[in-house]
């Protein structure tokens, strides 16, 4: 399977690839979901849990480089064509999945903090359409987006700095005042918000010099643990603990300290342009479900977007209350740890033994 | 694009903002920005609450229109407030929210609730105390302009210039949710047609307990947080002097063991002279000095005993220990608390004195 150069994308294009699809909806609510276990030094837990990460994007790297191929030619190498492609198809769903959690949750918060009347399906056919145009462009315009979506809403990192203002460092103090296993656990429930980069796995065919990536697949990891580390900091010095478990969206209640001459309540001019952050990871998931569509059942790209984005529709028809979209999300994080957990370290391990096997 | 596609787009664009011109539109001219809102106790449940709605005539002038009326739930009584409003009141420029003394007294949970879960209220809302009724304050106010700029100019300056501790919606909710500290409310009470500070209020959770004359309220703004512009009036023997300008530092040190920890207070206080009656004093300045530093460690050690002695924490002196303290045990510490050892040291310098000597 060869990769035409002309939809090829520049190797350093891998940082905003990999830092766009980890910054989602999860930055907006993960610092409440984090002090479950280790308390108030639930900040070192993402430190952990991006370390963590570290060493899967070099799993990944490994297999691969070896396989020189996609997640579908790993399926096949490493569990046959039968249940390769059950995998495979487990897969797409989780990206499907994936896409239309990340979608509801944004228009949840947009229904929440601006406009409570406005209809689902409403905000659905403005953006949907928006999806299918860039994904029918090609892998180039995605990643054009992914770049878009790094670099503009990148300002909004600037208004985490007013929060300051009130922050009390005795919030976090002392340091490690907690157990190793209660780090761990924290650290679990931060992996999820740096679950995006398996898709990896299914555009590195599409990198120019693949090989020499990895570095900046590293770079952006370490980019995204830098950012959910220091937020969580400010966070945690803001809010006390009971506080702050009992916010929903701690990141946005932030903004609302934020007041300037010419902007009263900031969270809108903020919410809007969370929408760019979110666009990255809705294109790249379909984009990645309807190429492994394509690589294992030779479905046209274009029919099988309609199809995932007419899936994405029903779903989030589905999901009506918050119980709901927290019951789905749950299952989505399951399968995230799955893969996270599972999959990828057997795929490398099965793949370090085979190659093993076949030198002798 | 395909000619199909470009009509799927069309239509379901179309057919999205069709639907988004049905959403209610707030346009300023049809709503009304509630500004002050007011909290009374009246009989058991029911609560009586008030707003202000300033309605600008032409440039420079406002009259404050004033809604009234009893109900359970504060979201009714907004609902009810509609029925008399010309126009639908809406929330998003609330710029201090009233809260009559008993109202503070029965536990304030319930009527903060809505004000953190609306997310067009901003965290820098005031809140305060009114030692009446906060119905009458807000009906005996008059100034020429708008009643919310009003009360939140009156706030805001005494923060920044006076006495007044840093103090906002976000604040109050910290204390309230927090173990280890309790919050505390400026208290307002009519003078004439004007609202005058009367002093602080403190909170047992939150619940109002006990009042702080306003004299005072430099001390404890000293003990809460780092002060960068106080005013204090010594008045001692033969001796008056008023020193402004202070800026304050704390330190906080705990010694001893988890059970009994003794808790060092370290304030440096750097003030300049202002006004002065008694003997020369470039004679006497190191005794003023002294005279100054022994009157606030006395009157800030009294306070902190009070304190003690109420079972209330809003200094959060108990996050200071917690800090300091490896496997902090939370339940104890409400034991520990108002037996504990609390040491109030002061330093202080009187760095001028004026253009005299």
């Amino acid at each position: 399977m060869r990769v035409p150069i002309q939809e090829k994308v520049s190797t350093y294009m891998v940082f905003y690839l990999i830092t766009s699809v980890q910054v989602g909806v999860g930055i907006l609510s993960y610092q409440s979901q984090i002090n479950k276990h280790a308390g108030h030094d639930a900040w070192m837990s993402v430190l952990i849990a991006g370390l963590f990460i570290h060493i899967t994007i070099w799993m990944i790297y490994v297999v691969l480089k070896g396989v020189d191929g996609d997640l579908v030619e790993v399926n096949k190498q490493v569990f046959g064509k039968v249940i390769g492609s059950v995998f495979t198809i487990l897969y797409m769903l989780y990206l499907v999945l994936g896409a239309t959690i990340v979608i509801r949750i944004y228009i949840e918060v947009v229904q929440v903090w601006m406009f409570p009347q406005m209809k689902v399906w409403s905000i659905l056919f403005l953006i949907l359409p928006l999806v299918f145009y860039i994904i029918n462009g090609s892998f180039r315009v995605v990643v054009g987006i992914c770049f878009l979506g790094f670099i503009v809403p990148a300002f909004l990192m600037t208004s985490f700095l007013f929060p300051l203002q009130y922050s009390n460092l005795n919030l976090v103090l002392p340091v490690f005042d907690h157990t190793f296993q209660e780090f761990l656990l924290s650290a679990n429930e931060a992996a999820l918000s740096f679950i995006g980069i398996s898709v990896l796995m299914i555009y590195y065919p599409f990198i120019k010099e693949k090989e020499q990536s990895q570095k900046w697949a590293h770079f952006g990891n370490l980019t995204t643990t830098f950012i959910y580390t220091v937020l969580a900091i400010i966070t945690f010095t803001y809010y006390n603990q009971p506080q702050l478990s009992s916010l929903k969206w701690p990141t946005l209640d932030m903004w609302k300290i934020i007041e300037m001459p010419f902007v009263a309540r900031f969270e809108y001019a903020g919410i809007s342009t969370w929408f760019l952050v979110i666009l990255p990871n809705l294109t790249l998931f379909l984009w990645a479900a309807s190429r492994m569509m394509y690589r294992q059942f030779q479905v046209s790209q274009q029919k099988s977007i309609v199809l995932f984005l007419i899936a994405v529709f029903i779903g989030c028809f589905f999901m009506e209350t918050r119980e709901e979209l927290e019951k789905v999300t749950k299952v989505f994080s399951m399968f995230g740890r799955g893969i996270l957990y599972v999959y990828i370290p057997f795929i490398f391990l099965t793949y370090c033994l085979l190659r093993k096997g076949r030198r002798k | 694009m395909k000619g199909k596609t470009f009509i799927i787009f069309i239509i379901s664009i179309s057919l999205s903002l069709i639907m988004s011109f049905t959403i209610p539109k707030k346009i300023i001219d049809q709503i009304q920005m509630v500004t002050v809102m007011g909290y009374d106790q009246v009989e058991d449940e029911m609560i009586r609450g008030t707003a202000i709605v300033p309605k600008y005539i032409n440039k420079n002038k406002v009259s404050n229109i004033i809604y009234t009326n009893v109900s359970e739930l504060i979201y009714e009584n907004q609902t009810d407030l509609n029925r008399v409003a010309s126009e639908e009141l809406y929330n998003g420029k609330l710029e201090i929210v009233l809260y009559g003394k008993e109202l503070a007294k029965k536990g304030m949970v319930p009527y903060i609730d809505f004000l953190t879960r609306d997310p067009s209220i901003g965290s820098r809302t005031y809140l305060a105390i009114v030692e009446e009724s906060a119905y009458r304050l807000i009906n005996q106010i008059n100034t020429e302009q708008s009643a919310g700029l009003y009360f939140s100019d009156l706030i805001e300056h005494n923060i920044i210039n006076g006495n007044l501790p840093e103090t906002n919606l976000k604040i109050f909710q910290t204390g309230i949710k927090s173990q280890l500290q309790d919050p505390f409310l400026p208290i307002l009470k009519v003078k004439g047609d004007k609202a005058i500070i009367e002093g602080l209020g403190f909170f047992d959770k939150d619940k109002f307990v006990f009042t702080l004359p306003y004299d005072n309220a430099f001390l404890f703004n000293i003990l809460k947080e780092e002060v960068g512009n106080g005013k204090y009036a010594l008045k001692r023997n033969h001796i008056k002097a008023s020193i402004q300008s202070i800026e304050s530092t704390r330190d906080f040190k705990v010694e001893g063991s988890k059970a009994n920890p003794i808790i060092n207070v370290t304030l440096t206080l750097r003030g300049v002279l202002r006004e002065y009656t008694g003997p020369s004093l470039n004679k006497n300045k190191d005794e003023i000095n002294k005279m100054w530093k022994e009157d606030v460690r006395q009157k800030g050690q009294e306070l902190i005993n009070k304190f003690q002695e109420l079972e209330i924490d809003p200094i959060s002196i108990g996050l200071q220990v917690k800090a300091n303290t490896r496997g902090f045990d939370l339940s104890n510490w409400k034991d520990i608390y108002p037996n504990a050892e609390i040491k109030l040291k002061v330093k202080s310098k009187l760095i001028e004195t004026g253009t005299m000597n």
